[in-house]
C-alpha cells in the first residue's frame, strides 16, 4: 500500500486504516476513538479522512459526533476531501427528524470555517435558523458569527434574518444565543446590526427571567452597553436587573451589578440611587468571599475601577479587604492596593493597624509594598502621620539586612520628611533612620539618604564623615545618586563650611569630569554660585517649604471618560490588566462618548461632615470642589490606564525630582 | 464580549490531555507557549490570568493534578472563564467522581461529547449536569452503569430549551421526602488582644430532594426583611441577611419583591440558598498561648483555649493548631484533655479534643527542645496564626431557622421535610503576636 509512503507510525495507522474499513460496527467505532485519541496527542492522522468519512453511513450519534471532531479538526488542511463531506452535512440538516442530528451538523458546518465550503453552509443555515426546534434555532443562530468570521460578505441575507428572528422570537435561550451573536458580528464589523425597540427590550428583561444562568449573563452584558433613553426607563431596567443579584453564579451577580451601575448615570432620582447602591455594595463584597481565589482576584481588579467612580459603595467597609494569612499573593497585593485607596481622615488608623501586621510577611515585595502605602498614607493625610512613622521606625530598629522593604523604607522616610519639614520633633526617629542608611543599596534609597544626611546635617551625628564616604564612591554612583549627592554636599557645605570645604572640593574635582551632562551642568553651577555668592546658594538649595505639596487629597484618581468605558467592560480581560479595550485588541474600534462629565458617587455623610467643619465655606468649598474636579479631569485625560495602577507613586516621583531640578534653575 | 478560543486540559508537565478549538486558528503549539509562560513565576508572583506578547490570554485553574487552561484572542469576559471552568470542572465529577490525569484519560471520548455540548463558539451553553447526563450517557468507566436504552432526544431537547431546565417530568419516589441541611461557616480573624477583627458568617442550604413530580416548594425563613415586608413585627431573633443567593430554581423576582422562597427543585441533591452576614460575633473559641524559653535550647508553650458558646451546645471534633518552630523536636505534650500530636510539616502541634462543651476552658502544655545551631527562620512561628477547626451541630451562630417548608403537588401527596444544623469553621484565625 503506498498510500502510506514512509511514514515512520506505518503499522499502526495500516492497522487503523483495516480497522475503519472492516465491516464490524463495534470494531469501526473502536479505530475511530483510536483516531481520535492520536489527533488529541498531536500525532498527524489526517492520511486516514477518506476512511473516518466513509464511517459517517451509519446512524449512531456517538460516532457521528467523533467523525465531526476530526473532520472539524482537519478539514483546513484537507479542504478537498472536507467538500465530500458536505452532502452528509446537508443531508443531517434537511432529512433527520432529529433535532439533535440536525443541530449537531450546522454546528460543525459552522467550525469548519474554509471560505470556499462557507457558500454551501447559507442554505442548510437559513432552514436551521427557521428551524421549529428552538434547540436547533439556538445553534444555528451562533453559527452565524462563525461563518461572518471567515467570508462576511456572503452574510448580509444571513444578517436580515437574524433581525426578524430578534423580533418575532419567543424563546429565552434562542434569544440570549441570538444577542450574543449579533453583538458579535457588531463588534468585528463595527456597524450596528441590532435595532432595538421597546418591544424588544421587554423581550430581553423577560428573557433573563427564563434563560439559563450564561444567557443571562449575556443578555445582561448586552444591556449594560445600551443607553437608555430616560430615566424612567433606566428604573424599568435596574428594577427588572435587581433580582439578579441574588443568582448563585458570581457572573451573573456580577453582570446584574454592571447593569445597575451604568444606569444610575441616568436616573433623577437621588433617593433611589442612594438605595440602590446599598442594595449593590453586600453583593459585591460577599463576591469577594467567594471560595475561589480566581473569582475573587478577578472581582478585586474590577473593584479597583468601580471604586474610582463609586466611592461610595465601599464606605466604612476597608476591613472586607483586610488579608487573610493563607490567601495567594495575587489576591493580598490587590486588597492592599483597595485597602490604601479607600482609607479616608476616619479609618487610616484601623487601615494603618492592618498593615502592620503585613509587614511580619514572608514575601519581600509584599512588606515592600506594605511600607510604600504605610507612607502614602503618612503623606496623604496629616493626622495620620505620627502614627505611620512610628511603625516605620518599629519596623527600622529590627532591620539587620540590606533587603528590599529596608529600601522602600528609606524612601518613604525621605517623602514623610520632605513633606513636613517640621518633624524635628521626630529627632528619635531620624536617629534610628540614620543607623541603617548603611543598608541602601539600591539608587533610589541611596539618593534618599543622601538627601537626609544633607537636610538633617546639623541633627545627626558625624555627617560630614558619612557625606565624605559616599563622596569616595562618587564614581560608581548611580546618575540620581550623584546629582543628589552634589546637593546635599553643597546643604552640608553651608552648614559646615570649615568641615567640609576640603570634601566639597573633592566632590568637584571627581564630578566635573563626569561624562553625564546632568551631573556636569549641576556641579559647575554650584562651583560658580560658590565661589562668587554663597548666600544665593542658601537660598536655592536650603529652602523650608513643604516641597511636597502636590498630592491629591484623594487616592482615587482618574475620572475620566475612559472610567465610563471601563466599566462598560466590568469583568472582561482588558479590564483585568487594567487597560481599554481598544489598547490591547486592534480590531475593537475605539467607541467615542459624547457625554462630558463623569458623576463621581461619593458618601454623603463625609460631605456633610466637611462642611460641618467648615460652615462657612459651604458653598464656595463646592465650588471649588467643582473646579478642582474639572482641572483635575483636564490633567489626567492622557494618563494611560496601565499608570492608573500606581499613580498616587508616580506623582510622588516624580514630584520628589522635580524640586531638584527647581533648586537648580 | 467573545467567547473562549479553545480550551485545554493539561496534566502536571503541561503536555496535552484534551483540547478543543472553538474560533479562529491559534498556534498549533501554543499551549507550549503557555508551560513557559508558567515558569516566569514563582509561588508570590503567580496569577491566575496570563497575557502573551501576541495578545493571547491564558485564563487557568488547578485541579488535583491538571490544569484546566483556556486562550482567548479576544476581549472575553474573564469572569464568567473562571465561572465556567469550575463548572466544568464540577461536571466532570459527576460523571467520573475523580477528577485527575486516569479518569480524564480514561473517559476522554465523554469529554469531548460534553466540551461539545457545554460550549458553542466558545460560549457556554447547558451546563447542569442533571441535564447533560440526558445527552451525553456514554458510559463512563468509573460509573460502569448498565447500557441504557437509546436516548430519547426529544424530551432532550425539549429539557434544554425548557423553562424548566433542571427538572425532568416523570419523576417517581415511593416516600416522599426533602431533607435540608443548614451549614454555617464561620469566618473569623482575632487580634492578639481577643479583639476581632474581621467576622462573617457564610451560610449554605444543602438540599436533598427526593420528591415525585413537578412538586411546587415554598421556604420559610426567619428572614428580618419578611417580616418588615409582611408588616408584622420581627420576631425576636430574625435574621438579617446580608446578601443571600439561590440556585437558579428559585424564582428571583418574587423573591425580590416579597420575599417569599418559592422553586420548583432539581432531582437529588443541590445547593438551594447560600447567604453572607457580615455582623459581629463574639468569638465561640478563644485562645491564649502563653511562650517561655526557659533556656536557648528549650521552649515551652502553654496554650489555654475557651469556648464561649452557650453550655446545652457541644463542638465536636476540635482540633487546635499552634505553630511552633521549624526547626523544634522532642515534643512533650501534657494536658488533661484530649491529645496532642506534633506535625514538623506544618509547622505546628495540634490539639485534638474530640468534644468541647460549651463554657469549658482547657490547658495544655508543651515543651520543645531547639537546636543549638539555630534555624534562620525560628522565630516566624511567631508570626503565624492560629487556626482552629471544629463542628458544633444543632447550632447556627446567625439563629438562621428554617419556619416551614410547604411542599405542593398536583398529585396531593403528603411529603416529609427534614431540616438539620451545623456551625463549622471557616477560616477561623487568631494572630499570636
Amino acid at each position: 500500500m503506498a498510500y502510506f509512503g514512509n511514514n515512520p507510525q506505518r503499522g499502526e495507522l495500516q492497522e487503523l486504516y483495516a480497522d475503519l474499513n472492516d465491516l464490524n460496527f463495534e470494531k469501526k467505532k473502536e479505530a475511530v476513538k483510536k483516531v481520535i485519541a492520536y489527533m488529541t496527542v498531536g500525532k498527524d492522522v489526517s492520511d486516514l479522512f477518506q476512511s473516518v468519512i466513509k464511517c459517517l453511513e451509519f446512524n449512531d450519534i456517538e460516532m457521528k459526533k467523533l467523525i465531526y471532531l476530526y473532520i472539524v479538526n482537519y478539514s483546513r488542511q484537507k479542504p478537498d476531501d472536507a467538500i465530500m463531506v458536505i452532502q452528509n452535512f446537508r443531508k443531517d440538516v434537511r432529512k433527520s427528524e432529529n433535532p439533535l442530528v440536525r443541530a449537531l451538523a450546522i454546528r460543525t458546518f459552522g467550525c469548519l470555517r474554509v471560505p470556499k465550503l462557507n457558500e454551501y453552509l447559507i442554505e442548510p443555515l437559513k432552514d436551521c435558523i427557521l428551524d421549529d426546534d428552538p434547540y436547533v434555532r439556538k445553534t444555528a443562530v451562533l453559527c452565524v458569527p462563525k461563518v461572518y468570521e471567515v467570508s462576511p460578505d456572503i452574510c448580509p441575507p444571513l444578517l436580515e434574518l437574524l433581525q426578524k428572528l430578534l423580533e418575532k422570537e419567543s424563546n429565552a435561550l434562542v434569544l440570549a444565543n441570538l444577542i450574543q451573536s449579533m453583538r458579535e458580528i457588531e463588534v468585528v464589523s463595527g456597524k450596528q446590526i441590532i435595532n432595538l425597540n421597546q418591544k424588544i427590550i421587554q423581550k430581553l428583561l423577560l428573557a433573563v427571567d427564563e434563560c439559563i444562568e450564561w444567557g443571562q449573563i449575556f443578555i445582561l452584558d448586552y444591556l449594560a452597553t445600551y443607553n437608555p433613553q430616560d430615566s424612567k426607563q433606566a428604573e424599568v431596567i435596574i428594577e427588572r436587573t435587581l433580582p439578579r443579584l441574588s443568582h448563585i453564579n458570581p457572573t451573573v451577580t456580577f453582570c446584574a451589578v454592571k447593569v445597575i451601575l451604568k444606569y444610575l448615570d441616568f436616573l433623577d432620582n437621588g433617593d433611589l440611587v442612594k438605595n440602590l447602591c446599598k442594595k449593590v455594595a453586600p453583593s459585591l463584597i460577599s463576591l469577594l468571599s467567594w471560595n475561589q481565589p480566581e473569582v475573587q482576584y478577578t472581582i478585586l481588579r474590577n473593584i479597583s475601577l468601580i471604586l474610582q467612580k463609586f466611592p461610595i459603595l465601599f464606605e466604612n467597609e476597608v476591613k472586607v479587604f483586610f488579608c487573610s494569612f493563607n490567601e495567594p499573593y495575587y489576591i493580598k497585593y490587590e486588597k492592599l492596593d483597595i485597602m490604601v485607596r479607600i482609607c479616608d481622615s476616619k479609618n487610616f488608623g484601623q487601615v494603618l493597624n492592618e498593615l502592620l501586621i503585613y509587614l511580619n510577611e514572608a514575601d519581600p515585595h509584599f512588606v515592600r509594598k506594605t511600607i510604600k502605602s504605610i507612607g502614602k498614607i503618612a503623606i496623604t493625610y496629616d493626622k495620620a502621620i505620627d502614627k505611620a512613622v512610628s511603625i516605620l521606625v518599629e519596623f527600622a530598629k529590627n532591620v539587620q539586612q540590606p533587603t528590599e522593604p529596608v529600601q522602600e523604607l528609606l524612601i518613604q522616610m525621605q517623602l514623610i520628611y520632605k513633606k513636613n519639614k517640621s518633624m524635628y520633633k521626630h529627632e528619635d526617629s531620624l536617629k534610628i533612620i540614620y543607623s541603617i542608611i548603611d543598608y541602601a543599596n539600591e539608587p533610589e534609597s541611596k539618593s534618599a539618604c543622601a538627601w537626609i544626611v544633607g537636610e538633617f546635617g546639623e541633627f545627626i551625628p558625624k555627617s560630614a564623615e558619612k557625606m565624605k564616604e559616599y563622596i569616595d564612591n562618587f564614581q560608581m554612583e548611580d546618575r540620581l545618586v550623584q546629582l543628589q549627592l552634589l546637593t546635599s554636599a553643597v546643604q552640608l557645605y553651608l552648614k559646615y563650611p570649615s568641615q567640609c570645604s576640603i570634601l566639597i572640593q573633592q566632590l568637584i574635582t571627581s564630578a566635573k569630569d563626569s561624562f553625564n551632562p546632568d551631573v556636569r551642568d549641576r556641579t559647575y553651577i554650584y562651583w560658580r554660585l560658590l565661589s562668587t555668592d554663597p548666600e544665593i546658594v542658601k537660598t536655592l538649595v536650603c529652602f523650608n517649604s513643604g516641597a511636597v505639596q502636590n498630592f491629591s487629597k484623594d487616592l482615587r484618581l482618574w475620572e475620566t471618560q475612559d472610567l465610563v468605558v471601563a466599566l462598560e467592560n466590568m469583568g472582561s480581560i482588558s479590564n483585568l490588566f487594567h487597560k481599554l479595550p481598544h489598547q490591547l485588541y486592534k480590531n475593537i474600534k475605539i467607541k467615542i462618548n459624547n457625554q462630558q462629565d463623569v458623576k463621581i458617587y461619593k458618601g454623603e455623610e463625609k460631605q456633610e461632615k466637611q462642611e460641618n467643619q467648615v460652615q462657612a465655606q459651604q458653598s464656595e468649598n463646592q465650588q471649588n470642589n467643582k473646579q478642582e474636579q474639572q482641572q483635575q479631569q483636564q490633567q489626567q485625560q492622557d494618563i494611560d490606564l496601565l499608570s492608573f495602577d500606581d499613580p498616587p507613586v508616580n506623582n510622588i516621583s516624580n514630584n520628589s525630582n522635580k524640586p531638584n531640578l527647581f533648586e537648580l534653575i | 464580549m467573545f467567547g473562549i478560543s479553545s480550551i485545554y486540559i493539561l496534566d502536571q508537565k503541561g503536555r496535552v490531555l484534551i483540547s478543543r478549538q472553538y474560533r479562529n486558528e491559534l498556534p498549533a503549539n501554543i499551549h507550549e507557549t503557555f508551560n513557559k509562560k508558567l515558569l516566569e513565576f514563582d509561588e508570590y508572583t503567580q496569577k491566575p490570568v496570563m497575557i502573551d506578547k501576541d495578545g493571547y490570554t491564558y485564563i487557568f485553574i488547578r485541579h488535583n493534578n491538571l490544569i484546566f487552561m483556556t486562550v482567548c484572542s479576544q476581549n472575553a469576559n474573564c469572569l464568567m472563564i473562571f465561572s465556567f471552568l469550575f463548572r466544568l470542572v464540577q461536571v466532570l465529577q459527576e460523571y467520573f467522581v475523580n477528577v485527575e490525569e486516569e479518569s480524564i484519560r480514561d473517559n476522554f471520548v465523554v469529554v469531548y461529547e460534553l466540551l461539545d455540548e457545554m460550549l458553542d463558539n466558545g460560549y457556554p451553553q447547558t451546563t447542569e449536569f442533571k441535564i447533560l447526563k440526558e445527552f451525553i450517557k456514554t458510559e463512563s468507566f468509573q460509573l460502569k452503569e448498565k447500557k441504557q436504552p437509546e436516548p430519547t432526544n426529544f424530551n432532550v431537547v425539549a429539557l434544554v430549551s425548557n423553562k424548566i431546565s433542571w427538572r425532568k417530568e416523570g419523576i417517581k419516589y415511593k416516600k416522599n421526602e426533602v431533607f435540608l441541611d443548614v451549614i454555617e461557616k464561620l469566618n473569623m480573624l482575632i487580634g492578639q488582644q481577643g479583639n476581632v477583627i474581621k467576622s462573617e458568617i457564610i451560610g449554605q442550604v444543602q438540599v436533598k430532594c427526593m420528591l415525585s413530580g413537578m412538586p411546587e416548594l415554598k421556604l420559610g425563613l426567619n428572614d428580618k426583611a419578611f417580616f418588615e415586608a409582611q408588616g408584622r413585627q420581627a420576631r425576636a431573633r430574625a435574621v438579617e441577611f446580608d446578601d443571600i443567593k439561590f440556585h437558579q430554581c428559585v424564582r428571583l423576582s418574587k423573591f425580590e419583591n416579597e420575599r417569599v422562597i418559592q422553586f420548583i427543585p432539581p432531582d437529588g441533591d443541590f445547593e438551594l440558598i447560600s447567604y453572607r452576614l457580615d455582623i459581629r460575633v463574639k468569638p465561640l473559641f478563644s485562645v491564649d498561648v502563653l511562650i517561655e524559653r526557659k533556656s536557648a535550647t528549650k521552649i515551652e508553650f502553654l496554650v489555654k483555649a475557651k469556648s464561649n458558646f452557650k453550655p446545652k451546645s457541644t463542638a465536636n471534633n476540635v482540633e487546635i493548631f499552634v505553630p511552633v518552630p521549624d526547626d523544634a523536636e522532642q515534643p512533650q505534650f501534657r494536658t488533661a484533655h484530649g491529645s496532642v500530636n506534633y506535625m514538623p510539616d506544618k509547622e505546628a502541634m495540634c490539639w485534638s479534643i474530640k468534644q468541647f462543651g460549651g463554657q469549658r476552658d482547657f490547658m495544655m502544655n508543651a515543651v520543645f527542645h531547639l537546636p543549638t545551631i539555630v534555624s534562620p527562620n525560628r522565630d516566624k512561628f511567631q508570626k503565624m496564626p492560629i487556626n482552629i477547626t471544629f463542628e458544633i451541630p444543632y447550632f447556627t451562630v446567625s439563629g438562621f431557622q428554617v419556619r416551614y417548608l410547604k411542599i405542593q403537588d398536583k398529585s396531593g401527596y403528603n411529603a416529609l421535610p427534614w431540616v438539620r444544623y451545623i456551625t463549622q469553621n471557616g477560616e477561623y484565625q487568631i494572630r499570636m503576636s
